[in-house]
C-alpha cells in the first residue's frame, strides 16, 4: 500500500528475525482474587489463565480458540500489559516486560496493541473519529503537527478501506455501522505502528456478511506490514481459514497447539474433538457419531485435579485425575497436553487408537 | 490465507443521512434548545440572571431607605409596595435577587468541583482511597443538612455572605460526589476506558477527556438541583435570623415579613414576592435540567435533526399522497409491472398452496401456522419504517421453519408479530397469521382478542427468547416459574401434579429434577436456557417460535441444547420456527429455510435444496462468508457493503448495493418471490431476483396456474 510512507514501517529490528517470536508469553499464570465473604478465612483464586506458553511471530496469524470463560481474553490483555501477571514473563522481542503504567508503558503499546470485541463499546461517544485516531497518533508520535496528523489519519483510513477519509473523521462513533467502526478500531491500533495486533474477539459481534471483509483486512494487514497478529476467537472454522497456527485454550490452560490445518482437521485432544463435532456444519456426514457431551467447563476457583478436561472426557483415564499431562509432541509442530498421547508403550493403550486414528495426519 | 476478495462496507454512498449528521455535529449544540420546557426555563433563569447583574445599577432607591409610606400596597411609586418601616419593597427584592442568586451559584459551583474530585478519584482511583474516601462521603450524607447548617452559622454570628457559601457548599458535595463516583466506577470498566488504556493514554487524560465528559450531564443536573438546594438553604438560614439581617436577599425580606406579621395585615406584597421569586427560579432550573441530556449527548443531538427531517419529509408525503392515488409510504410489490401481468403476483401470495402441489387437502391439513402477506411498520410520530414487508411463509406440522437474516432484516420483529408481543409502536397494516389447531380449526392469530391470545400462547404457541437471564424473574426459583405457568393455565390441577409436571419437564430437557429448587443466577446460561424451553414446553404447545436461542451460548453447550430441542421435536411432534443469523446452524437443522433481506423474503426452498444450490445471490454470499470446518477449503466470498438500514433503503431491489450480479434493471424494479424449477420440473426454490425473472416466471406462473 503506497498510503503507508516509509517512515510508518513497523520496527523490524535485528532482534524480529523470522524464527524469533516478537511477543512471547512464557509459563504465565494469572489468578484473580476472589472477594472473600464473611466468616470465610480463606483466600480464594480464580485460576483464569495456567502455565500459557505462547508465542507470535511477525507477519503470521495465530489463534487462541476457546469458550467464554476458557481465559482467552484474560491472555490477549496479558499480553497487553493491562493485566501483570501472576507468574511467568511477557517478553517483547526476547526481553523481558513487566510495566504498569507511565511512560514505559507506553511505550511498550507502541509496539503491542490491543482491538477489542465490541465496536460499539470501544469508542467514546462524546468524541468524533477525528479524535480517537488523532489521539493515539498524537500519544506515539511525538511533534506532529495538525496537518501532518490529518494526513497519516487519512492514510490510516484508507489503509482500511474507508475513503474518502472526511467522510468519517467529522463522525461520532454511532453514526457508523459496526463493520465501520471495527475498521475504525483497526485504523486506530494500526496509528501506533505496532509489531503486534491482539484481536479479541474481532468479528463476533459483526454481522455474518461482513465479518469477512474485517478478516480479510486483518490478513491483508498481517502481510502488508510484516504484524504478528494475535487472533482469539471462539470460532474454530474461522480459524481454520485465517490463522497459521492454531491454539486450543480450556479452563485456563492451553490444551492443544499446532499448524491450523492440522489442528482442525486431526484435532488430537477429546477437547478440540467436542468443539469441532459441536461446530455447525453443513458439509459434516450428519449420520456421523457425535461425543455425548452434557457437561460444562468447570469451575476455575476449584478446578478439577490433573487434566482439567477429565470431568467430561469420553477417554478419561485414572491417570487424568492425578496428574496434569505435559505437552506432547505430535510432530510437525503439533503438540496436545493429554495423556492419550504420551509415546510410553506400558502407558494405557487401549483407548488411543481411537483417537489417533484422527490425530494422524494422512 | 484465505484466497476471498477484499471488500469494504464503506461503499456506503454519502447519504442524506450522513449529511444530515455533518448538519448535525455543526448545529446539534443548539439543539436542545428548541423544546418549549427548555425555552422556559432558559427565559426565567435569564430573567433573574439579568436582574441580579443589573438590577442594583438601573435601581436607584436604596432599599434599606426609611420613608414615611409605611404598609402601603403597590403604586406607581413603590412597584411592589412598602414595608413596615416605609422601605421599598421593589428595591429589597431587586438588591435580594443580587445576593441570593450569587450565594446559590457560587455555592454550587464549589459544591460541583468538591464533588467532582472526591467522586472521580474516588471512582477512577478504587482501593483505599475510594474506601476513605466513600466513608468521608457516606458520613456527609447522613448528617441532617439543615440543623448542621443552622449549627455552623450560629457559630458565626452576623455571618457574611462567604461563610453561608462556604457552609452551604461543605453540606451540599456530598451527594453529587456519591452518584458521580458510582458513575465513574461503571464507565471505569467500559471498553473505550480500556481502549484508551490500551493505547497509552495518561490516566489525567483518561479521567478527563474520556470519563468526564459522558459525565456531564449528571454533573449538569446535580450543579442545577445543588443551585437550587443552595437558594433554598440561604433563604430558610436568612428567614431563621441566621445571616446578617441588614444584607438584603429574598429569604431576608421573608424575615422581616414574619418578623412584623404582615401576614395579618394582610400585606401580602411583602411576602408574595420573594416567596414567588424562589418557586420561579425553582422551576427555570429544574426545567432547564430536561435539555440537558440532548444538549450533551452527540446521539440524541444528531437524533433530534434525523427526527425534524423526517417530519419535513413525511409532511411532504402526505401532501403528494393527497394529490393522487399513490399507494401508502411504501409502494407495493411492483407485480403489476413484472412479466406477465396480475397473475403473476398470485403464487408470490400464496406460497404454502402451491408448496404442497400434491395432495391439495392433505397438505392444507398439514400446515399448522400460515402467513399470509404480513408486513409491520414501526410508526413514530414522524416516521413510518417498514420491517416486515409482504412476508407469506407456512409452517407444516412437525418440522422446522428457519428464518436466516442479519441485522435490519426483520426477521426478530417477524417473530414478535407472530407471537403478537410486538412494542405497541409497531403497526400490523396488512396480513393474516392463520393457525390451524390439531383439530382443524383455523384461526387468524392478528384477529384475537387479548383473552383469545393470553390463552393461545404458551397453550397453543410459545416463545424462547435469546437472553434467558432476562427472561427469567431472578427473585423466583426456576421450579416456581415453571409451575406459575401451568398454575395460570391448568387452574385445576393440584399442588402434586404440577409439582410432578415440572419435574417431568426438568427431565425432558436434561436437568435434574433437584435443580427446581435453584435460583436463575445459580445455573448456567445453558441451563437457564434449557428451563427456558422446559417452560415452553409446558403446556405441550404445537409451535414453538425461537428467537436466536442459541447465540449467547457457547458452541458445545449450543450443540447439547440444539440436539436436545430436535430430540424432543421428534418426540412430542410439536413444530418450530428457528430464527437466527447463523446460516450454516440452520442449514443442519431446519426443514425449510426461508432468507430475508430488509423486511422480505428473498429466497425459500428446502435446506437440502437451498445448501445444494442457493440462487439469490445474498444467499449465495451468505454461504459463502462461512469458514467451513471439513472437506477442503474453500473460496470464501462474503458481501460488499453494509446490512441495509430500513431508513434509507434503495429504490428497486434492496439487496442491489451489494449484488455482484446487478443491473440496470435492479436499481428501478423491485423483484417479486417467485417459483423457480429445475428442468424436471421440480419447484426447487422460490426466489426474488430479476435474475430469475427474465427466463422462468413466464413458465413458472402459467405452471402455476394450471
Amino acid at each position: 500500500m503506497s498510503t503507508v510512507d516509509s517512515a510508518v514501517e513497523p520496527a523490524s529490528g535485528p532482534a524480529a528475525r523470522p524464527n524469533e517470536p516478537v511477543l512471547e508469553m512464557v509459563g504465565v499464570t494469572k489468578h484473580f482474587a476472589v472477594r472473600r465473604r464473611l466468616r470465610d478465612r480463606r483466600r480464594r483464586v480464580v485460576h483464569a489463565v495456567e502455565g500459557v506458553d505462547l508465542k507470535l511471530y511477525s507477519g503470521q496469524v495465530t489463534a487462541v480458540i476457546g469458550e467464554s470463560g476458557s481465559g482467552k481474553s484474560t491472555v490477549a490483555r496479558l499480553l497487553a500489559q493491562l493485566y501483570q501477571p501472576t507468574s511467568g514473563e511477557i517478553r517483547l522481542r526476547g526481553k523481558a516486560v513487566r510495566v504498569s503504567g507511565g511512560r514505559r508503558l507506553r511505550a511498550y503499546v507502541g509496539a503491542v496493541q490491543l482491538i477489542l470485541q465490541d465496536p460499539f463499546g470501544s469508542f467514546n461517544p462524546v468524541h468524533t473519529i477525528a479524535y480517537h485516531l488523532g489521539r493515539v497518533l498524537r500519544i506515539h508520535h511525538r511533534g506532529l503537527s495538525s496537518a501532518q496528523v490529518d494526513e497519516r489519519m487519512a492514510a490510516l483510513l484508507a489503509e482500511v478501506r474507508l475513503a474518502p477519509a472526511r467522510q468519517f473523521t467529522a463522525k461520532y462513533p454511532h453514526e457508523l455501522s459496526g463493520g465501520q467502526r471495527q475498521r475504525i478500531s483497526i485504523a486506530r491500533a494500526l496509528a501506533a505502528d505496532p509489531a503486534v495486533l491482539l484481536a479479541d474477539e474481532p468479528v463476533s459481534m459483526l454481522d455474518v456478511s461482513i465479518r469477512l471483509g474485517v478478516l480479510n483486512l486483518l490478513a491483508l494487514l498481517v502481510t502488508e506490514r510484516n504484524l504478528a497478529l494475535l487472533y482469539i476467537t471462539h470460532d474454530i472454522a474461522s480459524a481454520r481459514y485465517f490463522a497459521d497456527t492454531a491454539t486450543v485454550m480450556y479452563a485456563g490452560q492451553l490444551v492443544e497447539g499446532g499448524p491450523a490445518e492440522t489442528v482442525t482437521q486431526h484435532a488430537a485432544h477429546p477437547y478440540t474433538q467436542l468443539l469441532i463435532a459441536s461446530a455447525p456444519d453443513p458439509d459434516r456426514d450428519t449420520d456421523a457419531p457425535r461425543p455425548a457431551d452434557n457437561a460444562a467447563p468447570p469451575s476455575l476457583i476449584a478446578p478439577p485435579a490433573g487434566c482439567r478436561f477429565h470431568p467430561r472426557c469420553p477417554f478419561a483415564m485414572p491417570r487424568c485425575a492425578a496428574e496434569a499431562p505435559p505437552r506432547f509432541d505430535l510432530g510437525d509442530g503439533h503438540w496436545a497436553r493429554c495423556w492419550l498421547h504420551q509415546q510410553d508403550p506400558s502407558g494405557p493403550a487401549a483407548a488411543v487408537p481411537a483417537v489417533h486414528r484422527s490425530a494422524t495426519p494422512q | 490465507m484465505t484466497t476471498g476478495t477484499l471488500e469494504h462496507d464503506a461503499a456506503r454512498q454519502p447519504t442524506e443521512a450522513a449529511a444530515d449528521q455533518v448538519r448535525a455535529a455543526r448545529f446539534g449544540a443548539l439543539r436542545g434548545l428548541r423544546s418549549v420546557k427548555v425555552m422556559v426555563g432558559l427565559v426565567i433563569v435569564l430573567a433573574f440572571t439579568l436582574v441580579a447583574i443589573f438590577g442594583p445599577i438601573l435601581v436607584s432607591t436604596d432599599p434599606s431607605a426609611v420613608s414615611n409610606d409605611v404598609l402601603q400596597g403597590p403604586s406607581a411609586h413603590h412597584l411592589l409596595g412598602t414595608s413596615h418601616n416605609g422601605q421599598d419593597i421593589f428595591s429589597e427584592m431587586v438588591y435580594g435577587t443580587r445576593v441570593s442568586m450569587v450565594v446559590g451559584f457560587v455555592a454550587a459551583i464549589l459544591a460541583t468541583v468538591l464533588s467532582l474530585v472526591v467522586g472521580l478519584t474516588a471512582g477512577y482511583l478504587g482501593g483505599v482511597s475510594d474506601e476513605v474516601l466513600s466513608l468521608i462521603t457516606n458520613i456527609f450524607l447522613v448528617i441532617p443538612g439543615l440543623p448542621l447548617v443552622v449549627i455552623l452559622t450560629g457559630t458565626m454570628p452576623n455571618a457574611g455572605e462567604l461563610a453561608i457559601v462556604i457552609v452551604i457548599a461543605v453540606t451540599a458535595w456530598a451527594w453529587g460526589a456519591r452518584v458521580l463516583r458510582a458513575q465513574t466506577l461503571s464507565l471505569r470498566k467500559r471498553d473505550f476506558v480500556e481502549a484508551a488504556r490500551a493505547s497509552g493514554e495518561s490516566t489525567f487524560r483518561i479521567i478527563f477527556r474520556e470519563i468526564l465528559p459522558n459525565e456531564t450531564a449528571i454533573v449538569a443536573a446535580t450543579f442545577l438541583s445543588t443551585v437550587i438546594g443552595a437558594i433554598l438553604t440561604q433563604a430558610s438560614l436568612a428567614f431563621l435570623g441566621l445571616t446578617s439581617v441588614t444584607e438584603w436577599s429574598w429569604g431576608v425580606i421573608l424575615y422581616w415579613a414574619q418578623a412584623q406579621n404582615a401576614l395579618s395585615y394582610g400585606a401580602w406584597w411583602w411576602f408574595v414576592p420573594p416567596g414567588l421569586s424562589i418557586a420561579l427560579i425553582g422551576t427555570g432550573l429544574s426545567l432547564m435540567n430536561f435539555g440537558i441530556d440532548e444538549f450533551i449527548n452527540p446521539r440524541l443531538r444528531s437524533a433530534g435533526i434525523a427526527t425534524k427531517r423526517a417530519r419535513k419529509r413525511a409532511r411532504a408525503d402526505r401532501a403528494s399522497r393527497a394529490r393522487g392515488p399513490v399507494p401508502p409510504v411504501v409502494p407495493a410489490p411492483s407485480a403489476a409491472r413484472a412479466v406477465s401481468a396480475p397473475a403473476v403476483s398470485a403464487p408470490a401470495v400464496s406460497v404454502p398452496a402451491a408448496a404442497d402441489a400434491g395432495g391439495s387437502a392433505a397438505g392444507r391439513d398439514d400446515i399448522v401456522l400460515e402467513i399470509k402477506d404480513l408486513r409491520v411498520d414501526y410508526v413514530t410520530a414522524n416516521t413510518t419504517v417498514r420491517a416486515v414487508d409482504g412476508v407469506s411463509l407456512a409452517l407444516r406440522r412437525g418440522t422446522v421453519l428457519g428464518i436466516a437474516g442479519e441485522s435490519g432484516s426483520g426477521k426478530s420483529t417477524l417473530a414478535y408479530a407472530i407471537t403478537r408481543l410486538h412494542e405497541s409502536a409497531a403497526e400490523i397494516p396488512t396480513g393474516q397469521i392463520l393457525y390451524t389447531a390439531a383439530d382443524g380449526t383455523r384461526t387468524d392469530i392478528l384477529r384475537m382478542s387479548e383473552r383469545e391470545l393470553t390463552d393461545f400462547r404458551w397453550e397453543e404457541l410459545s416463545i424462547v427468547f435469546q437472553s434467558a437471564m432476562n427472561a427469567l424473574n431472578p427473585i423466583l426459583k426456576v421450579g416456581a416459574q415453571i409451575e406459575d405457568a401451568l398454575a395460570a393455565h391448568r387452574p385445576s390441577m393440584t399442588e402434586r401434579q404440577r409439582r410432578g409436571r415440572v419435574a417431568e419437564l426438568l427431565t425432558m430437557v436434561g436437568i435434574s429434577t433437584d435443580r427446581a429448587t435453584a435460583y436463575p443466577h445459580e445455573l448456567s446460561g445453558g441451563m437457564r436456557q434449557r428451563v427456558m424451553i422446559a417452560i415452553a414446553l409446558a403446556l405441550n404447545p404445537e409451535i414453538i417460535v425461537m428467537d436466536e436461542p442459541t447465540t449467547a451460548l457457547d458452541v458445545v453447550i449450543q450443540r447439547q441444547i440444539i440436539d436436545q430441542i430436535m430430540e424432543l421435536k421428534d418426540r412430542l411432534g410439536f413444530s418450530v420456527i428457528f430464527i437466527t443469523h447463523d446460516l450454516s446452524m440452520l442449514i443442519e437443522l431446519a426443514d425449510e429455510i426461508a432468507i430475508m433481506y430488509a423486511g422480505r423474503i428473498v429466497e425459500q426452498a428446502s435446506a437440502r435444496d437451498f445448501y445444494r444450490a442457493p440462487s439469490h445471490p445474498y444467499s449465495r454470499g451468505l454461504i459463502g462468508s462461512f469458514p467451513t470446518l471439513s472437506g477442503p477449503k474453500r473460496a470464501l466470498t462474503g458481501i460488499v457493503g453494509s446490512p441495509p438500514d430500513l431508513h434509507a433503503l434503495p429504490a428497486g431491489c434492496s439487496f442491489n448495493p451489494r449484488c455482484p450480479a446487478v443491473t440496470e434493471d435492479c436499481r428501478v424494479r423491485e423483484p417479486v418471490l417467485l417459483p423457480l424449477r429445475s428442468t424436471d420440473g421440480h419447484e426447487r426454490a422460490r426466489v426474488a431476483c430479476l435474475l430469475y425473472e427474465k427466463t422462468e416466471p413466464v413458465a413458472a406462473a402459467g405452471a402455476d396456474r394450471s
